[in-house]
């Protein structure tokens, strides 16, 4: 017999292009390729399981049209009752399907009936039909738990769950199986996909949330538990745990390069300035003049040197009117563009979606200076108060490596006197420059004063001084040499024979 | 060796796999395609197929307990009854060297294009 082909290559098989090649699809849905460190893996099969409303309709839809964006055809199988039209009523309106509305990049077939007529060999025939016309290469198949109930054993099941796994592989197609099954991880088929996704939602008091969770990912790392999600017009958005994805980059160099503060007098207090690319912590009870110190410093933003504001309590004709009474042209640089203020609210925010979007805005404008007022903002926006701390060393690293200076702000209860100021805030913890701003009453009179408390790798003066604020901005007064216990809020005159500050 | 009848239009494959899901699949697709199709284990129950039936195409997988694929190909290619038959071997990994390389008309990695496989099929069958 003469071979049909030539073999004259030298490696055993006649293919050499081996396409289980570990290329990753990236989902098109924001955060999810993060969470899985970079996509879905072509060929696998993959459980997406959530309650009612939790989101794996649109998800999935989002995958599909993703992948039509990339030229490729999905083919979207339901096994419950509901119809199309019901399904794509509620999806129209999403932004990822606006480009798609009259393509047939993705196909919706039911096969409600097949399954009741032809049982799960039914199924699987009508899913290789469709998928080799269709020419798909993602299948989505709604609604596993109707499989679930209509089998008669547990085996059938898991043999059918093997065989859309063994048509994935040998087809090239990429599986999901959306259920809203609160069937265990012991299950066969969690132990028979190659991937698991859940998606829920939890309370934290009145407030609900919603989460995705990679519970199993096979050949591929994934950052592990609960992630905020959000669901919008825009699809479906996770914002994996910040702590989980930052924290880890190289520390930068340190510069010798100091960023003056654009308080008069404070620069000398430091030193020569703010270091480079660190995060400066001003702490004070209400009115002392932190939003303020905080808007000198923004203000020395340039077109070279853009900046940030972040905010949760002034909205921008605040900010404008607060700056504007300080001879402060904040508005000038706001209507240039080289300082931008996003502002929230910090009532029902997500902590990693402002997180996300707070480096997402100094990303997009190459953000030098960044001034967060509030940061109390994250802490009202958090659902776990007890990964404060290592929120707050993920973003300074984070910000650290983009080469941002920070200046962020946190209040402290006590107008006088507390304890606050000494024990105040898991921010202090990673700010690596602290100052104090305190108010001190001497003769029934209210002054400010600032002290620097900490300076990482820099010396700096350890004195306190008078701090103004007025029509000509914010300076540095008299150092406070014949007052005490300021730092403590019990201000006092040291002495009558020692002459007085203020 | 009994022949099939000689009318029948449609292409029999001997699709020869001990992995329970791919044989199925597999079967699922030729059918879908417009082939007959009859399965077996290993090489030991294809070889008793094949007493019963002469196929157009033998697909068999390489590693199998019982009769691998290269005993299954020795034992077809030295019996003078099946001469003909083409032959695709497939694996998920063969070894650098394989003996049995030059008896057959093809091998396959297996997780390949369907395309592919499919195409080799028809090609395969089309030149038998």
């Amino acid at each position: 017999m003469q071979p049909l082909l030539d073999k004259t290559r030298t490696a055993v098989t006649d293919e050499y292009n081996d396409q289980r090649d570990l290329t990753r699809l990236p989902t098109g849905v924001p955060g999810l390729d993060t969470v899985l460190c970079g996509g879905l893996l072509p060929r696998g099969v993959y459980i997406v399981q959530g309650g009612p409303g939790e989101g794996k309709t649109i998800l999935a839809n989002q995958f599909c049209y993703s992948r039509a964006a990339h030229g490729e055809r999905s083919l979207y199988v339901t096994l419950l009752a509901e119809t199309h039209h019901r399904l794509l009523r509620h999806l129209k309106h999403m932004d990822f399907m606006v480009d798609h509305q009259r393509s047939e990049a993705v196909s919706y077939e039911s096969a409600f009936d097949t399954l009741r007529n032809q049982g799960l060999e039914g199924v699987l025939r009508f899913l290789m039909r469709n998928a080799k016309n269709r020419k798909a290469s993602v299948i989505v198949i709604d609604g596993l738990f109707a499989l679930e109930e209509t089998t008669e054993s547990e085996r059938t099941f898991r043999e059918f769950i093997n065989d859309v796994a063994a048509f994935a592989d040998m087809s090239g197609c990429t599986v999901l199986l959306l259920t809203n099954s609160d069937r265990n991880g012991g299950s066969p088929e969690f132990t028979m996909v190659d991937g698991w996704i859940e998606l829920g939602s939890d309370e934290e008091g009145s407030r609900s949330y919603r989460y995705l969770k990679v519970r199993k990912f096979r050949g591929s790392g994934f950052v592990s538990g609960r992630h905020v999600a959000d669901i919008s017009n825009k699809g479906f958005h996770v914002y994996p745990r910040l702590e989980a994805i930052h924290g880890q980059e190289p520390a930068v160099a340190m510069r010798e390069v100091r960023v003056t503060t654009g308080v008069t007098g404070l620069d000398e207090l430091l030193e020569g300035g703010l270091p480079y690319s660190s995060s400066t912590a001003i702490i004070g009870p209400s009115g002392v003049g932190k939003t303020t110190t905080g808007l000198g410093f923004i203000c020395e933003s340039t077109p070279e040197e853009p900046g940030l504001i972040f905010g949760f309590y002034e909205d921008e004709g605040r900010l404008r009117r607060r700056a504007e009474s300080l001879g402060l042209d904040l508005g000038a640089l706001f209507d240039s563009g080289v300082v931008e203020l996003l502002h929230f609210p910090p009532t029902e925010s997500l902590i990693d979606k402002l997180a996300e979007q707070l480096l997402d805005a100094i990303d997009r404008r190459g953000v030098q200076r960044l001034f967060l007022d509030g940061v109390d903002g994250f802490m009202q926006s958090t659902v776990s108060p007890q990964r404060l701390g290592r929120f707050f060393t993920a973003l300074t690293s984070a910000l650290r490596t983009r080469g941002v200076t920070t200046l962020f702000t946190s209040a402290i209860p006590e107008i006088i006197g507390g304890q606050s100021a000494i024990t105040t805030a898991s921010v202090s913890a990673v700010a690596e420059n602290i100052i104090l701003l305190r108010y001190a009453e001497l003769d029934s009179t209210l002054h400010r004063t600032i002290g620097v408390i900490k300076m990482r790798e820099s010396g700096f003066s350890p004195h306190l001084h008078e701090l103004y604020l007025g029509r000509s901005g914010v300076a540095i007064g008299e150092q406070m040499r014949h007052t005490e216990g300021v730092v403590l809020g019990r201000a006092r005159r040291r002495s009558s024979t020692d002459g007085q500050d203020a | 060796m009994p022949e099939r009848d000689a009318g029948a239009q449609t292409p029999l494959v001997l699709l020869v796999e001990d992995e329970r899901a791919l044989r199925k699949v597999m079967e699922l697709v030729l059918q879908g395609e417009g082939y007959d199709a009859m399965t077996a284990n290993n090489g030991r129950e294809a070889l008793a197929l094949l007493e019963q039936a002469r196929p157009d195409l033998i697909i068999s997988d390489y590693v199998m307990p019982e009769m691998d694929g290269g005993e299954l190909v020795r034992r077809v290619r030295a019996d003078d009854r099946l001469a003909g038959i083409p032959i695709l071997l497939m694996s998920s990994g063969f070894p650098t060297h394989l003996p049995e390389r030059d008896m057959v008309e093809k091998c396959l990695e297996k997780g390949g294009s369907l395309d592919v496989l499919l195409d080799t099929v028809a090609s395969l069958i089309e030149q038998h």
